[in-house]
This record gives C-alpha cells, structure tokens and sequence, in this order.
C-alpha cells in the first residue's frame, strides 16, 4: 500500500514520461507544470502530516513559484519565440517515451538496490520516482532539438533532485528549500534570456545546428 | 436457470448492442455538430436493407471474398461468447488471453487477403495500411491485457475480469492504465478518428472503408456488423477495465454490473464522439505517434502489474 | 525393438542404395525411379520413429566400422525419435514432390550428383540425430553439410547459386570449426566422447559451452550467424530446400535441446541469453522478410524467424530448469519441440508450393506474379492454409506451440522472483505480438502480391496448375498443419514425458488447456452455416459480376495494382534504421512540375549485419592474409631460417616444460 507521498510521486514520474512523449512544446510545459505541482505538493503533504518539513505557506510558494510562475514565464517565452512543436534529434518522439519508461523500470532496479530495504514498491517509490524523474529530464534534453526544450529538461531534472532530497531527509530545512528554489528561478530566467539572444542571433533556437564551437 | 437467462441477456445485448452503439456514436457527433442526424437505429436498418440487397463481385475476386466474410463474421461472433466484455457473461473454458489475441489476428489476415483480392489499389493501399497499424497495435493490446491478466496470475480472462470482492484500492491504477491502453488502441484497431475517419469517402486516406471497397449486399452487410461488433467487444473490454478501477474504490453489487457494464460502452461511445468531433485526422506518417501513446498506457500498466506482483 | 531395428536397416539401405544407383545410373534412371526409393527410404524412417518411440536402443558397431578413437555409437530415444519422425515426414512429401518438380529443371541439373547428394544428405541427417557420441555426431554432421552443400550448388550453371553455395560452405566450416573445438575441450574435460557423459552450461565448462553454442547456433541460423540461410534457401532446389529449412536446421535446434537441456542445472546466464537471442532472431527475421520480394528469400528469412521462437522456448526451459521452476520449463520444451515439429511442417509445405509456382510461372519474383488464384486453386488453397499456421492463427498447429511459448513466457512472469526475468519475459510478450503482427503482414503480402489480384507478367498469365503429384505433397502437410492444429492437445501430452525427463519433475499432464477441436468445428460450423443460408447458393439473385472499382476512369492495368515493395513500404518505413532502408527516386523532366517524362522510384535495402559487420571482417581477414603471404617470399634461405626458428623455439619450450 502506497503512501499519499509516495503516490503522488509516482504520478509525478508518470506525468515526466508523459511529457517525454510531447511533440508540443506547450503542452509539453503544461505537463511540467502538472509534474511540478505533484512533486512540491509532496513536501505540502510531509509539512501537514510529520511536521518535518516547512511551514505551509513556505510550500504554498513553492508550488506557486515552481508550477505556475515557471511555467508562466516559459509559455510566454515561447510564445514570443513562436515556436509550436519540437520533432526531436536522435530518436523519435514516441519512442524516448518508451525509452523513458525503460528507464523507469531500471530506476526501480537502482532505488530498490539503493535503499536495500527490500524488494516492495513502496519502500522505493519515492526514490524510483526521483531517479526516473532525473533521467526523463535528461532524456528530454538529449533528444530535443530546440533550446527551450532544453529548458524544460534541465527543470524536469531539477524536480527530481529535489524529489530525491525531500524523499531522503522527509522534508528539507527551509533555507535549503529557499535556496534550491532561487537558484532554479535565477537559472530559468537567464536561461529564457539566453534564448532569446540565440533567437536574435541565429534566427532558430535548434542547439543540433548550434555546432560551430567545437575546436578543430 | 440464472445461467440460462445471463447468456439470453448476452445473447440480446450481442445482437443490437453493436448496432445501437454505432448509432449513438453518429447520433451525438450529430448533435455535437448542430445536425439532426440519423436515426439512432439507422445501422441495423441500414444491414437489414443490404441482407436483401443483390450483390455485384469484382471479376477478379476469387474464393477469399466470401471465406473472409463468413471467417470474418464466425470468428467474431465466436469472440463475442468467449471475451468477457460484459461482467454478466458466463465464463468458458476458452477465452484465453493469447487465443484471443490470436483469433483477433486472422480476422485481420482473411481482411487483408480480401481486400487485396479484386486487385484494386484503393483496398491494397487499405490493406497496406492496417497491416501496419496492426503490427503497432497488437504489442499494446496484448500487454495491457497481461498486465491485468499477471495480477490476477491466471491468463484466462474470465477469471481475470471476474469482479472479486475486497480488490485493494491500489490496483486501481493498474486497472485505469489498462484500460485507457485498450481504449486507445481499440480506436485505431477499429479506425477511428486520429488515425483512419469513418466517414470520409476519399479512397486515397482510407483504411476501414478502403478494405470493404469492393463487398456489396449481403456481405457487406455481415462485415459492417462483424465491425460494429468487434467496436463493442473492444470498448467492453476496456470498459470492464474502468469498472474495475471503479470496483476497487466504490465496490458495486453484481447487480449494478450489468447496468453499468453496459452503459460504459455508450459512454465510452460518447466519448468517441466527442474525440471525433475536437480532433482532426492525423497525417498518416504521425499515426504512429498517437499508436505509442497506447503503448505506453499498457507499459505503464505492465509496469506497475510487475511492480506490484513482485512484493505481493 | 526388432521391428524398430530392422525398419532402420531397411532405410539405411535404402539410402545407401540410392547413393550408390545415383552414381552408377543417374542419367539413365527416371527421376521417379529415385523418387521412389526416396520414399520407401522415408517410410522406413517414418515408422522407424513410430516403432522406437518406446524402446531406448543403443547399438555400437563392432570393429569394421570404427574411427579409431571412439566407436560408431547410435542411440534412438524418444527425442531421437521425434526429429526422425519429422525427418520422415518431411522427406516423404518431398519425395513425391520431387519427380513433378524436376521436370523444369532438366536442363539445368545433373542428376547423378544431385541424387547422390540427396541420398546422403538425407542418410546423414538421420544418422546425425541417431548418434549418441561426439565422434560419429561430427562424422554424420560434416557429410550432411557437405551433401548440402553440394545441392546448394545443384544448378551449377547460375553464379548465384555457386555464391550462395560458397557463403553456405563458410558459414558450415566455421560451424564445424566451433564445434570440433567445443567436443575437443569437452574430450579433454571428462575424457569421454558420449553425449551422456557431458555436462554442459555449468560454470566450469562455460567456455566450451558457448563454442558448442556458437558452432550449433550457426547451422540453425539463429541471430547474428543466420546470414547463409536467405542466400542457401533460394538458390537450392525446392526438396530440397524444404529438407534445409525444415528438418537440417531443426536438427541443429535438436542438438542444443539435447545437449543443454538434459543434463540437470544450467547456469541461469545461458537461459537468459538464448531468450534474448531468440527474441532478437525472431524480430530480425521477420522484418526481413517482410521487405524481400523473391518468395523463397522471404521463406528462407522467415525460417529465422522460427528458428528465433524455438530459441525462445529453449531459453524459457534453461531460465526455468535454473531457477526451480518446473512448469516454465516444461512449457518452454515442450513449445520448442512442438515448434520444430510445426515449422518443419509448414515451412517445407510453403516451401512447396513457392517451388510450384517457380515450377509453373518460371518466376519467384512477387512483381511478375499475380493473379494465381485462379490457375493454381489447390496451391493456393494449400498455401494459405500454411500461412496461417506459420502467422499461428488458430486453430492450426502453429498457434498451439505459439500458444505454449506465450504461456511459458506469462508462466515466468507470474512465478519467478527475479526482477530480469519477469522483465524480460514480459518484454518477450511484446516483441512477439509484434513478431505476429509483422507475419501476418508478411504472408498476406506474399498472397496478395502472387494468388490474388491480376496477373504482372505474361508468365504469371500463362501460369497452369501444378502436376498432381505435386498438389497430393502439398495437401498431405497442409492436412498434418490442421490435423495436428486441432489434435494439439493430444500431441502436447506425446510431448510430456520428454519434457518431464528434461526437468526431472513428474508429468504435470495436460499442458494445452485450450479446447481447440472444438472451436475448430465450431468456427467451420458457424462459417459453413453463414454461408449456406446468408451469403451461398440458397438466393435468389446470383451475384453480378463488374469490374473492379476504377473510379470511372476505365479499365484498369494490372500494374495498377500495389506492389510487393509499396505493400510493405509504410511499415518498412517505421523500421528504417534496422533495415537501412530508403526511397531512391528518379525524375527526369522535373522542371515541367505536373508533368515529368519518366519516373522511377526504387526501394533500398540493406542488411545491417553483412555491412556493418560481416563486409569489415571479411575485408579485415583479407588484409591479414596478404599481410601474411609476405612470409613465402620464395627464397629458399628465408624458409631455412624458418625451421631454425622453429626448430629452437621447439627444443626451448621442451627444455622448459
């Protein structure tokens, strides 16, 4: 039987594997946002049942932060960049979706090894969730073409290590949380920026064309 | 003498459910589009009509146009009694989960044969094409059923969907999973709308159409019905899939499984429907991608079948 | 007993015999006169089969016959029996086959060889199934590949043929080669040269295991060694390619079922790569042959295809008897048995009728065939019969072995506490719904394409029913693939006391639960019914019969119709990167946009295998060989200081041992 977290985080690497199957890059946010909200509304859940972790409002804004105000700002980047769709590099779309739910199976081999426990899903879902929510995001960032995807990626990541953390300690310090929480916002907002100046520059965002760095 | 009256209830429901369904689909696109539409009867009438119609054969055709007619429509009818896809259907020794699978597959190599047989490009196009979303589909048909057949540890369906009281609540997602996995899959077996439109009468996209190009009067009709009822077997068997998720968090009496049981497939009608009435038809280099969204759900469903197998 | 020997004398004099008037009378003697012999041969084998399925006889020869290390050893048990049976049955319906489907090829043949050689490849395999130790295996085993060989080489006038006869010979040598290599270390391990004696796959004899392994796997032509088969299959005659496809390969699979399954605890590594193997095999096998267009090639692909589902269920029986599980394992032999038994059944009846069209049309290629179904009705009644055993649609035989891998495989699942196993048999689950969906593609493919439809070609016009003779073969196996379909059940449980030798658990009785007779009577009832009162002779109005639908636009041209490559391009499409397949398109006169002069548009297609790996290790081999022709540099100083060289470093490893 599956705790409410460990439910919930479940649901969260479910709707990461969904979002690796997205050719849209919209709706591919849309579900990072779904992602996000689950995944910090896991420490929502350790704050009111153990008392471990931050205070409510803390997580509220968390979740405000992460899962609307991320999302929010990422959808009008891509609105201003006019980009619809991300038809992927290396492997087809459908398929690093089932590559990623593989990889799923195999974040339940590590987390069950990990945490030596025992062989029950509930002892690792947590852990499953938070190792299979860091390679969907690397993934994603491995089989996407455009800059903004990358974006997406690198935060799908984010959620995982954070998910990892918060799984391993049941609910962080607020510092830490504030912490992890400004260092992703910064991040994402030069991120956007950078974008947009590759935009300007190259007039397309594909990092595969972005190859004129390499020394030869 | 239970027995005897659950399968004349089976029985009615294999004879006009199909057709009923096919007229709710049409009736509710009708009204979603601000039409009248047909009658909601308007497919058996439409089956009576061609029954007694007189047929024309292609002079190429040769013996496969009527073997895969009667084939086609012996075999289905034959599925219909072993797929449990009404919780009230009384269990045989056969329904297998692999023999259905399987009696599903030669359905669909007599159809292709058929409609390579007149020689005509339309229906060899149709052919080619549903051949291929069949090998797409079929991985994710059958996994989404084992996935719910290897948590009850038994292949035989019956026992499967045999609705068991006290069914923890966390196989309800196993069950949700499988169930959206056959839903999507059973829209591009049966090809609806993102993948094949049921309506469209240019040759050149079709697949469904395209392979019943050259059948005419009575066996056009048996076909029409064979695929109206291979859509309810399908959408039932999805549908027991919803009502087990639904029985794991609000356990119904047997009595409310007939009623519902039925009254899933006309949901799940309707939403067809609306499916087809907000989405267009995808290119058919895309099909693909919406077949993979289907084989992820059974994936997922497997997933967690072994997840949660293994520390049971 | 005795009649089981004597039945076994009488074939092998038969054999012998043929051999023999083959030489002396090859050119004189009708082809029926040693169709004759052939079957009587194959009669005698047959129920030498029958007749040993209960007595377990050994027979060693006294000195005449003797290899000087080891004795001639000839055992026939219950596995021996069932591969002789096969080897009879098949054989048999070749033998009548044969003599109708010469006739097109007497130009082409020399029959004193091609006889000769037929009469001992046929001897051979018998004896190759028959032998109890490793000596008189590798004796029998080497003359049956050089007799195959030599009749892959049959029709000595085309260089394709003498090609595919020169890859069949490297690929059999470097079998050989294996094999030789796997008994030596296994000589030297236990210093026995009995089979009963071994014991394979353990963790002390891993090394020479997979040599046996690997020497095994390359005459089944299981993934990554089964690149012969598709150039060996085609270019043979069609008995005998039916013998190849159908029996020699399985007698290749029977060795590794003899050798690793019989023998107690296997290390559970051995199981899962033979699953994965096959897995891979049957996948690799069939997307090939989907986009092959000569029908024997896409036979001779699909051939891989089985031999990767027999593998599957070898490999079930390895995890399974590894770790404790008696009822995988039982389920995973029993399928493989079953298995070779059905492909051997339908794929030489399949062949057969390929062989019948070529026979008649002078064509395999699918793009000059078409519109057979109504010259050749009996062929194709019996080719689509052997279809949809080979696609395993119920209720015909292949479904029911398909069946039991399935329920191995979902046996595994449900029982192992290995998170791998029950992965990767849930992933094999998948693969082969997939493997099924792209055979039904296949073979309605190769229907459509040559029965159905109009006639491509004027040869295909011209086309007439094959002889009697020929249809009588074909209709005896497509009769065997449904009786054996329905009667499946029964066959299993022949099956289970093999299986149960192999685990060592008792019979677990009844492995096929399914009722398949009755639905096979149910299913031909309700279709006879149907089309008596719905559709048949009971209306009124007799159908009209109209051209096929043309969109007003006026008779259509048979090349009209889809070809067998743009059939199977959407799916091909879908597995680009394994086929390395691509469109290559010509326009000339492009410019005029609507109304270009000439267009040509081709389908290209590459093994992946043979480029990748195969060309570079050939071409890398060669490199090494000219390195090495440096040594003969033809002076006759240079080779004396050769034997000095060899001559110290002699006396110095002497001196130090």
């Amino acid at each position: 039987m599956l705790g409410l977290a460990e439910t919930l985080a479940t649901a969260a690497a479910i709707f990461g594997i969904f979002m690796s199957g997205c050719r849209h890059v919209r709706s591919a946010i849309y579900l990072y946002a779904v992602q996000t909200a689950l995944v910090a509304s896991i420490a929502f859940v350790y704050s009111a049942s153990e008392h471990t972790g931050p205070a409510l409002n803390i997580s509220l804004a968390v979740v405000l932060a992460k899962a609307v105000g991320i999302p929010f700002f990422l959808g009008w980047v891509v609105k201003r960049l006019d980009v619809r769709t991300d038809s992927g590099a290396f492997l087809p779309v459908p398929l690093s979706m089932h590559v990623s739910i593989a990889l799923f199976a195999t974040s339940y081999y590590l987390a069950s090894s990990l945490d030596g426990a025992a062989g029950t899903f509930s002892a690792a879902a947590g852990a499953t969730a938070s190792i299979s929510l860091v390679f969907t995001g690397l993934l994603f960032m491995m089989t996407r073409r455009l800059a903004i995807s990358q974006i997406i990626g690198f935060l799908t990541m984010e959620n995982g290590i954070y998910l990892l953390g918060l799984h391993e300690t049941r609910g962080m310090p607020v510092i830490v949380e504030m912490g992890v929480l400004l260092d992703v916002l910064a991040a994402v907002m030069i991120a956007g920026v950078i974008v947009f100046r590759i935009k300007k520059n190259f007039k397309h965002i594909d990092v595969t064309r972005l190859t004129g760095l390499n020394e030869q | 003498m239970s027995t005897i009256l659950l399968w004349l209830l089976t029985f009615s429901c294999l004879l006009f459910l199909p057709s009923l369904t096919i007229g709710i689909i049409r009736k509710t696109k009708a009204r979603l589009q601000n039409r009248v539409g047909a009658p909601l009867w308007q497919h058996l009438f439409d089956t009576i009509k061609l029954l007694r119609k007189s047929e024309t054969v292609s002079e190429n055709s040769s013996w496969i146009l009527r073997v895969n007619t009667v084939i086609n429509i012996s075999i289905m009818i034959t599925l219909a009694f072993l797929t449990p896809w009404l919780s009230f259907k009384p269990a045989t020794s056969a329904d297998d989960l692999f023999l259905l699978i399987y009696l599903f597959a030669a359905i669909r190599f007599f159809a292709i044969l058929s409609s390579l047989d007149p020689g005509s490009a339309f229906g060899a196009f149709g052919a080619s094409r549903e051949a291929t979303l069949s090998v797409l589909v079929e991985p994710a048909i059958i996994l989404a059923l084992s996935a719910v057949a290897l948590s009850a540890h038994t292949s035989n369906l019956s026992l499967v969907f045999a609705l068991t009281a006290n069914t923890p609540i966390s196989q309800a997602p196993l069950w949700l999973l499988a169930g959206a996995g056959l839903f999507l899959s059973s829209l591009v077996e049966l090809s609806r709308m993102p993948v094949d439109d049921p309506t469209t009468h240019l040759e050149l996209t079709m697949v469904h159409e395209a392979m019943m190009l050259e059948n005419s009067g009575p066996n056009l009709a048996l076909l029409e019905f064979s695929s109206a009822l291979r859509l309810v077997v399908l959408y039932g068997l999805s549908g027991q899939c919803f009502l087990h998720a639904l029985h794991c968090i609000w356990p119904f009496a047997s009595a409310a499984g007939i009623l519902l049981s039925i009254s899933i497939i006309f949901a799940l009608a309707v939403v067809t429907s609306l499916i087809e009435t907000v989405s267009v038809r995808l290119k058919w280099t895309r099909a693909p991608e919406f077949v993979a969204y289907g084989l992820t759900m059974s994936l997922l469903a497997l997933l967690v079948a072994l997840v949660t197998g293994v520390s049971s | 007993m005795n009649t089981c020997i004597d039945l076994l004398r009488a074939a092998l004099v038969l054999g012998l015999s043929g051999c023999g008037l083959a030489v002396v009378y090859g050119h004189r003697f009708s082809q029926t006169f040693f169709s004759v012999i052939l079957l009587s041969g194959s009669v005698a084998l047959f129920f030498t089969a029958l007749s040993g399925w209960n007595v377990d006889f050994i027979w060693q020869a006294s000195l005449p016959i003797y290899f000087g290390v080891a004795p001639l050893l000839i055992r026939l048990d219950r596995l021996a029996a069932l591969f002789l049976g096969l080897l009879g049955a098949v054989t048999f319906c070749a033998a009548i086959f044969s003599p109708g489907y010469l006739k097109h090829l007497e130009q082409r043949l020399n029959f004193s060889l091609y006889w000769f050689s037929l009469f001992t490849f046929v001897t051979s395999m018998a004896l190759v199934v028959l032998a109890a130790n490793a000596l008189t295996f590798l004796v029998f085993w080497e003359t049956m590949s050089l007799s195959s060989a030599a009749l892959v080489a049959a029709d000595h006038t085309s260089s394709a043929a003498r090609r595919s006869a020169l890859i069949y010979l490297g690929a059999t040598r470097l079998a050989t080669a294996a094999l030789a290599g796997g008994f030596l270390w296994f000589h030297a391990h236990t210093g026995s040269w009995n089979f009963a004696d071994w014991h394979l796959a353990t963790a002390a004899t891993v090394i020479p295991s997979i040599l046996i392994l690997i020497g095994l796997s390359i005459k089944a032509g299981v993934w990554p060694f089964h690149i012969w088969l598709p150039y060996a299959h085609p270019s043979a005659p069609t008995p005998v390619s039916a013998l190849m496809s159908g029996v020699m390969i399985k007698i290749a699979l029977y060795a590794i079922i003899r050798l690793f399954l019989f023998h107690g605890e296997t290390l559970p590594a051995f199981g899962i790569t033979l699953l994965t193997i096959g897995l891979i095999s049957a996948f690799w096998g069939v997307l090939f042959a989907l986009v092959q267009h000569d029908l024997k090639r896409l036979l001779a692909y699909h051939s891989v295809e089985n031999v990767g589902i027999i593998v599957i269920g070898i490999g079930l029986a390895l995890y399974g008897q590894s770790q404790h599980l008696p009822a995988v394992a039982c389920l995973g032999i029993t399928a493989a048995l079953f298995h070779c038994v059905n492909h051997g059944l339908f794929k030489s009846l399949l062949f057969f009728g390929a062989g019948a069209i070529d026979a008649s049309a002078h064509t395999r290629d699918l793009s000059h065939l078409g519109g057979l179904a109504k010259a050749m009705p009996v062929t194709m009644l019996c080719f689509v019969t052997g279809s949809a055993a080979i696609c395993a649609l119920p209720p015909l035989n292949g479904f029911a072995s398909k069946w039991l891998i399935y329920q191995g495989l979902f046996t595994l699942a449900c029982q192992t506490h290995s998170r791998l196993g029950a992965g990767l048999s849930c992933a094999a689950v998948g693969v082969l719904a997939l493997v099924g969906g792209l055979a039904v593609a296949c073979f309605t493919k190769a229907i459509g394409v040559s029965f159905l439809g109009r006639p491509r070609s004027h040869e295909a016009e011209q086309c007439s029913e094959a002889a009697p003779a020929m249809l009588v073969a074909q209709a005896i196996l497509a009769a065997t693939c449904v009786v054996l379909g329905a009667l499946a059940p029964a066959f299993a449980s022949l099956l289970t006391p093999l299986s149960a030798a192999a685990t060592g658990s008792l019979a677990t009785g009844n492995l096929i639960t399914l009722p398949l007779l009755p639905l096979a009577i149910i299913l031909s009832g309700g279709a006879c019914l149907i089309y008596l009162f719905v559709l048949g002779p009971l209306r009124q109005t007799p159908p009209r019969v109209c051209r096929t639908w043309e969109c007003g636009f006026g008779q259509l041209s048979p090349r009209m119709q889809v070809t067998a490559t743009s059939f199977a391009h959407p799916i091909a499409r879908i597995f680009k990167p394994v086929l390395l397949y691509k469109t290559v398109s010509e326009i000339s006169g492009a410019h005029q946009r609507h109304f270009p002069e000439r267009i040509k548009a081709d389908a290209v297609m590459t093994s992946l295998l043979e480029s990748k790996v195969y060309l570079p290790l050939i071409a890398a081999v060669r490199r090494l060989g000219r390195q090495t022709t440096r040594l003969q540099a033809g002076s006759i100083h240079l080779y004396l200081l050769y034997m000095l060289i060899a001559a110290v470093a002699l006396l110095i490893i002497g001196a130090a041992t």
